[in-house]
Parts: structure tokens; C-alpha cells; sequence
């Protein structure tokens, strides 16, 4: 491997992590602005969405302008294949933390619905599979990301719970419609979230392991 | 002891050593051997010479006439009893008689070497291969002259073999009286380089040991001369670079324990923004940990852009670099203060960076409390005056009111300088006990007195808003050391808040007990309680839960306030518990006056 390519590499992860850093960082902040009802936070995942976009579109620059220089095989080549997959993943989980943070926005004006227990539950999965896929992608770790797979059936369980929940909301009160159909809205974009980040962890086992997993999970 | 034979220097030291002294043993030997060879030649020839002399007087008469039996046997006698072989040979070259063999049957002999220069030097030798006696033979032949006439020979020889064996004992001897000296000077040689080598390998040791981080090695090197100087200079150097080193490793660990100790964290990162270092505040702030962060690059270890950018820029733009960072978590966002440093080398080239993570959210929260301190303060005193400036501007202009409505007014004006009054009151209260406990005059008293007291001037508030008041005390005294009158703020303030806020035919239960050495005190409502997220603030000034109501009800907002800063003025503590909607439980704790025995607890007062 060239020293040139290697630099390169090295340069593609750091923006690669810087990205998945940014994302994780939105994606907290939406939930956090949601379950504390915080307009500021709120506001600043929105605000942070254009440097998250342009991010992404920088990634791929490089991604692609390595494959044309460096003609990369093997390991390098599905590292790269893979970063420019992650990378499309990581744009989408922001703008996914971006809808959490509006409806947070839209929430914030409206009466408190009571959150039921699975929401914790809910955020503190999804939280934990998007962590976790990064680390692994870090670590290089398939263990960790076939864990983060797992994970998913959790996510989704608990979302199918959460609408009953909402459900019955609405049912007891008429006034509360508008709140709860906010509030599943952003439980389905954090559905969303898990379901990215188990394509993350997907494409870290191919990239490990060479081995395609997609749709297995 | 054997690695001493391993070692180059001293074969390098010896080698040139023995090679001297083999050659000059091997050039004296050659020489000797020589010279003694030369010597053992000359001999043989000298008495073969003498030989022929001697036989030549025997053989002078027998020369010149017939070959005779008995002259031949006497050669024969002569040649066995010495060894020596014997030729007399005529003038015209026929063996006369020969010690070894017929005469008869042997040639003529006038062809020889030895004869021919024997005939014309009067000597002949010549060394040459007999084939009579099979073997390298030496000749020496002399004439025998009669009258001046040469009328024969006499020639003797010697194989070499005794020769050889001649020569080879004297090199024998030679070479045994050479071999010992020549041993002795290669092992002293050998001691000598030894006596170089040894020190030398000893103090490459000892460098070695120093170099791997062994300082108490010391050297034992008795010597006075250079190498001993030396080795002297390398056990001071050891020592002098052993205390060098506990300097540093004490200021390295002076250094180490400040920055574990400190509130702030720290993180360092080399050039290549590896982390080199993470004190215990940082790990706990950017949730890593250093035993697996370490040389690592900083943003593979950390989620937090910020901090990575900080580090990143500081180095590249060679500048230092505050920013500041949001870290939401699920309670309040934490708000670190970045402050990136570029770190130089000894050559002033930047070497990697250090980031300092200040934890300001305390700083932040209080900025915000006292902005909406300040704000909160101005509405409350604008309200009445504003009030009070309307009802006044309205009597001035309207010179016809009716009495009943001037009276009515005249009345809300009171109120309204009451409340103001009573704001006023109360923060001159809250500021008196913020300047710390000179404000106060501490002195034993009786809380029982306090609660009964409160209780019976609040009753009338009670029974008009139909709540129903009941307080139970102890038995004996419940004595403290404290401020009377803040005391009974406190008391006051706890009970008209529970009267306040809990509607009619609720029931407020004030309750003194002693538990554990202090005193305690809880006033329990049934009223509106206060929801979980704000139970925090309650006890901030001017906080309300509920602000159109609270003014409503004529509070100031700064009650439950000055009850926090009289139990925190007495060395106490408030706690809240409370349910929305099911009434709240204020408990303040104060702690005895030693030596006032708490007893058994009594009934209703």
C-alpha cells in the first residue's frame, strides 16, 4: 500500500468519524430537546443540518476522487465502498434527528402528553445501536456490529408498543390528538434511526468479513 | 568469565601481541636452528678432515704398491671402530682398500669431485648420494704426497643420517628452549589484554544497565589509571543521571497528581492528534477512558467534534482557542468552556496541542438565574407602583368621585404599598441573611415556641379559607441555637405558603419532632403540589410554579427562598417531597442545641 494511500485513509475516517460525531451529536440533541421540551436545542439540530449535508457531500469528493487516484483492491477498496455507504446512512440519520427536532419544536408549543416508559426505552436503544455502530466502525469490530443488528427487534417491538400507547392516548382525549400524533411522528423517525444504524452495522460486517448480511436482519 | 574470550577487543588487543611474539620466536629459532645447522656441517667435515689427516699416515705406504689384504683389513677394523667410512684410493683413481667395501669390485675413482679437487687444492669435500652406502653422503678427500709427488688419496665420508640426527637434536633443543619463554609471553600477553578487556566489558554493562533503567548499578573498578578514571567517571555520571531522573520522575508525578486532581479536564494529543494524555476529569467529561484512548487518535476515542476542532485548529492556526460546547444530557445541558492550547518543542515547532475542559454550566445557570433575578425584581416592584400611580392619577383627575369608590380606591392603594412593603421586607430579609450569619443573632431558643406561635396567627387565614390547621409539638423543649425572628420567617412562610395553596377544605399538618440529634420540622398541605421538574427551582427567588396564580394569591415569590437561606443560615437543610396534585411536604432539619436532651414526643398542642 502506497504511503499516499494510506494518508489518504487515514484522512477519509477522521471525516468519516467527524461526520458520525456530528449525527450522534444531533440525534441526542433532538431527544433531548424533545423529552425536555427545550426550544434551543431544537433549534440548533436544525441550524446544524446544512454543515452535517455538506459534510457528507465532502466524504464523498474524497471517497471518490480516491478510487480514481489510487485504484484501490481488496480491504482498501471495500473500506472505501463502505465509508461512502456509511456516509449516505449518516446524511439520513441527520436529517431524521432534524424531523425529531421539529416535531420537538411543534411539541414544545403544545400541552405535555405523557410519554410512555418505552419511550425511555425506545431512546436509549436507538442511542445505543447508533453508538455502538460507530465504535464498531471504529474498531473495526463485526462482533459488536452483528450485536448492534440484533438490537433492531428491540427497536422495533418497542415501537409497535409505542403506538398502542398513543393510541389509547388519543382515545381518552380528544385534546390530546395533535400532541400524540406529533409524538409518534418522532417515534417513527427514531424507528428510522435504528433501522440506519443496523444498515451501518451491516455494511462494518461486510467490510470486516467481506461477507454481504443486508436484508438478513 | 567465558564472555571474556568472546570479546573482539581482547582477541583484537591480543592478536597483534602473539603474532609478534611467534614471529620473533620463529625468527630466532630459524636463525639458531640455522647457525647450529651451519655449525653441525662444520664439525663433521672438520673431524672427517682431521680423520683423513691421521689415516693418510697410515696409508702412505701402501700406496704406491699392490693392493694388500691385510692393509684393507686393518681400513675395514679402522672404519668399523669409528664409524667413519675410509677410502684410500691410488693416484690414478683405483681403490686401494675401503672400510665398507671391496676395493676390487668398486670403480675408478679419480672422476670424483672430492679427488678431483683433492688432486688439485690438496682438499675435496662434496656432498653427494653413495651408492655404496645407499644415502647423502659427505666427502672429504685429502692427497697423499710422497717426496713431493702425488701418489694418492685418502678419502673419509659420513652419511647425512647422522647428520640429520645431529641437526635434528640441536633443533630439538632449540625449539624446547624457546617454547617455554614463548608460552609465558602469550599468557601474560594474554593476562594483560585481559586486564584492559575486563574493566572494559564491566563498564559496557554497566552503560547498558543505565540505558535500560537501572540506576543503582555502580562499578567496582580498583584501578588508578585511565580506566579506573574512567570508570569513576561513569559511576558519577550513573548517579548524577539517577538523581537527574528522580527529579524529573518527582516532578512528573507532581504533575500527574495536579492534573488528576484538577476540576478541570485536560487532554493532550501529539502532532498527530494521538491522545498522550487524559487526566480523570476529562474521561469523565468526554465519557472515555485512558487506558484505551491512549495513543489513539483523539476523534476515534471521542464523540465531541468540538473538542477534536479545537485541537485540530489550535495547531494549525498556531493559536489558542476558546470556544464553547453544549453536552445535552437527559437532565440540563452540561456547557463546557474549550480553551485548545498548541503545545511547542525545543525548537519552537508545534508539537501537538492541549485542550483544557471547563465545566461552566454552574457558571451559566447562576448568569441566568441572576438575569432573571434582576429582570424578575423590576416586575415585581413595577406591578404595585403602577397600580398604586393609576388609583392615585385617577383620584387626582376625577375631582367628582363618589365616596364609596375614593374609599375603595384609597383601600387598594394600601394593599397594594403593603405588597410592596412586604417585597421589600423580604429582601431586605433575604439580603440580610445572604450577607452571611452577621446578620443574625444566634441564641438558645425554644422552637416549640415558634410553631405554636405561627400556628395561632396564621389560624385566622386558615379558618376564613376553610383549611383545616393542626400542629402537633413535643413534650419537652425543642431548643436550638438560632434567630428568633428568622425562625419565625421561616416557620411563617412555610405555613401561609401550605394555607395558600391549598384550596378549601384541604388540611395543612405542621409537625415538630427531634430525630437523631436535630430538629425536625415538616408541614405537610393536601394542596396543588408541585410537578417533579419544577421542584428544583422552587426554591429559587421569584420562581413560581404557577405565576398568574401565585400573585394572585399576594405572594412575592421570594418565601420559599428566604426559608432555604434561614435553614442553610442555621447549619440546616429543606427537602420537598411532593406529588402533582396531591399536596407537598416541606421538611426543614436543624440541628440541636447540644446538651438539650431530646425526649419522648407528645401529642397535639
Amino acid at each position: 500500500m502506497t504511503k499516499h494511500l494510506q494518508i489518504d485513509l487515514d484522512e477519509l475516517s477522521k471525516e468519516l468519524l467527524t461526520m458520525g460525531a456530528m449525527v450522534e451529536e444531533a440525534t441526542n440533541r433532538a431527544i433531548n430537546a424533545l423529552v425536555r421540551r427545550d426550544r434551543s436545542l431544537a433549534s440548533e439540530v436544525i441550524a446544524v443540518d446544512d454543515a452535517v449535508n455538506d459534510h457528507e457531500n465532502r466524504i464523498e469528493d474524497h471517497a471518490l476522487k480516491m478510487l480514481a487516484l489510487h485504484q484501490p483492491v481488496a480491504a482498501d477498496l471495500r473500506y472505501i465502498i463502505t465509508v461512502l455507504k456509511v456516509n449516505n446512512d449518516l446524511e439520513r440519520i441527520g436529517d431524521h434527528a432534524v424531523a425529531i427536532a421539529e416535531r420537538a419544536l411543534v411539541l414544545s408549543r403544545l400541552e405535555p402528553v405523557p410519554l410512555p416508559e418505552d419511550f425511555d426505552k425506545l431512546v436509549t436503544v436507538v442511542q445505543r445501536m447508533l453508538k455502538d455502530s460507530l465504535t464498531a466502525l471504529i474498531e473495526r469490530d463485526a462482533g459488536m456490529a452483528r450485536a448492534v443488528c440484533e438490537m433492531d427487534d428491540e427497536v422495533d417491538r418497542v415501537h409497535r408498543l409505542m403506538y398502542a400507547a398513543m393510541q389509547d392516548v388519543m382515545r381518552n382525549d380528544i385534546n390530546s390528538i395533535e400532541p400524540a400524533v406529533n409524538t409518534i411522528s418522532a417515534t417513527r423517525h427514531l424507528e428510522r434511526i435504528g433501522d440506519l444504524a443496523t444498515n451501518i452495522a451491516e455494511d462494518i460486517v461486510f467490510m470486516v468479513e467481506g461477507e454481504i448480511l443486508r436484508h438478513n436482519y | 568469565v567465558k564472555r571474556i574470550f568472546r570479546s573482539r577487543f581482547l582477541w583484537e588487543l591480543y592478536a597483534g601481541y602473539a603474532v609478534i611474539i611467534l614471529a620473533t620466536a620463529i625468527v630466532v629459532g630459524i636463525v639458531l636452528v640455522r647457525d647450529a645447522e651451519r655449525g653441525v656441517s662444520d664439525d663433521i667435515r672438520d673431524s672427517l678432515q682431521r680423520d683423513a689427516v691421521l689415516v693418510r699416515d697410515i696409508a702412505a705406504p701402501f700406496v704406491d704398491v699392490a693392493p694388500d689384504s691385510a692393509f684393507q683389513q686393518r681400513i675395514r677394523a679402522l672404519g668399523a671402530r669409528t664409524g667413519v667410512r675410509y677410502t684410500v684410493i691410488a693416484a690414478d683413481g683405483r681403490v686401494l682398500a675401503d672400510s665398507r667395501e671391496n676395493p676390487a669390485a668398486m670403480d675408478n675413482h679419480r672422476d670424483r669431485p672430492e679427488i678431483m679437487a683433492a688432486a688439485n687444492n690438496g682438499l675435496g669435500t662434496s656432498t653427494r648420494f653413495s651408492r655404496t652406502v645407499s644415502a647423502q653422503s659427505m666427502y672429504v678427500a685429502i692427497p697423499v704426497m710422497k717426496k713431493g709427488v702425488l701418489s694418492g688419496f685418502v678419502r673419509t665420508s659420513a652419511t647425512l643420517e647422522a647428520i640429520d640426527a645431529r641437526r635434528a637434536s640441536v633443533r630439538k633443543g632449540i625449539a624446547l628452549a624457546l617454547v617455554l619463554p614463548v608460552l609465558t609471553a602469550l599468557l601474560l600477553g594474554l593476562l594483560l589484554a585481559r586486564g584492559f578487556t575486563q574493566p572494559l566489558i564491566e563498564m559496557t554493562d554497566a552503560a547498558r544497565a543505565v540505558a535500560a533503567g537501572e540506576h543503582n548499578h555502580r562499578l567496582h573498578i580498583s584501578r588508578t589509571d585511565e580506566i579506573g578514571g574512567l570508570a569513576e567517571a561513569l559511576n558519577t555520571m550513573t548517579q548524577q543521571l539517577r538523581s537527574q531522573i528522580d527529579i524529573m520522575a518527582a516532578d512528573r508525578n507532581k504533575t500527574l497528581a495536579i492534573l488528576a486532581g484538577m476540576v478541570e479536564g485536560v487532554v493532550a494529543v501529539d502532532r498527530e492528534e494521538r491522545v498522550v494524555h487524559a487526566n480523570a476529569a476529562a474521561q469523565a467529561i468526554l465519557g472515555i477512558d485512558a487506558r484505551t484512548a491512549l495513543g489513539r487518535r483523539i476523534w476515534e476515542v471521542m464523540r465531541v467534534v468540538e473538542v477534536s476542532d479545537a485541537l485540530g485548529e489550535s495547531m494549525r492556526q498556531n493559536r489558542v482557542r476558546v470556544s464553547e460546547v453544549r453536552l445535552p444530557t437527559p437532565k440540563k445541558d452540561q456547557v463546557i468552556q474549550l480553551t485548545a492550547t498548541p503545545l511547542r518543542n525545543g525548537s519552537d515547532q508545534i508539537d501537538g496541542a492541549v485542550v483544557v475542559l471547563h465545566d461552566v454550566s454552574e457558571l451559566r445557570q447562576l448568569e441566568s438565574v441572576r438575569r432573571d433575578f434582576v429582570a424578575n425584581i423590576s416586575h415585581e416592584l413595577k406591578t404595585p407602583l403602577t397600580a398604586i400611580r393609576g388609583l392615585v392619577e385617577t383620584l387626582i383627575d376625577d375631582g367628582a368621585m363618589d365616596r364609596d369608590t375614593h374609599d375603595r380606591f384609597i383601600e387598594k392603594i394600601r394593599d397594594q404599598s403593603s405588597r410592596l412593603s412586604n417585597l421589600v421586607s423580604d429582601l431586605l430579609t433575604l439580603s440580610r441573611l445572604e450577607s452571611g450569619p452577621g446578620g443574625l443573632r444566634f441564641e438558645p431558643m425554644d422552637l416549640r415556641d415558634t410553631v405554636i406561635e405561627s400556628c395561632r396567627t396564621q389560624l385566622h387565614a386558615a379558618e376564613t379559607k376553610r383549611v383545616e390547621l393542626s400542629s402537633a409539638v413535643p413534650d419537652s423543649p425543642v431548643t436550638i441555637e438560632g434567630d428568633a425572628e428568622a425562625m419565625r420567617e421561616l416557620v411563617d412562610n412555610l405555613v401561609s405558603n401550605a394555607i395558600k395553596y391549598t384550596p378549601s377544605g384541604g388540611r395543612v399538618n405542621v409537625h415538630l419532632a427531634t430525630e437523631n440529634g436535630s430538629a425536625v420540622l415538616e408541614v405537610a398541605d393536601t394542596g396543588i403540589g408541585i410537578p417533579p421538574e419544577e421542584q428544583s427551582r422552587v426554591f429559587e427567588r421569584f420562581y413560581r410554579v404557577d405565576k398568574a396564580r401565585s400573585r394572585q394569591m399576594g405572594g412575592t415569590g421570594l418565601g420559599l427562598s428566604i426559608v432555604k437561606h434561614v435553614a442553610l443560615a442555621h447549619g440546616g437543610s429543606v427537602s420537598l417531597k411532593s406529588a402533582a396534585g396531591r399536596g407537598s411536604t416541606f421538611r426543614v432539619q436543624l440541628g440541636l442545641k447540644p446538651g438539650s436532651a431530646p425526649r419522648r414526643e407528645g401529642n397535639r398542642a
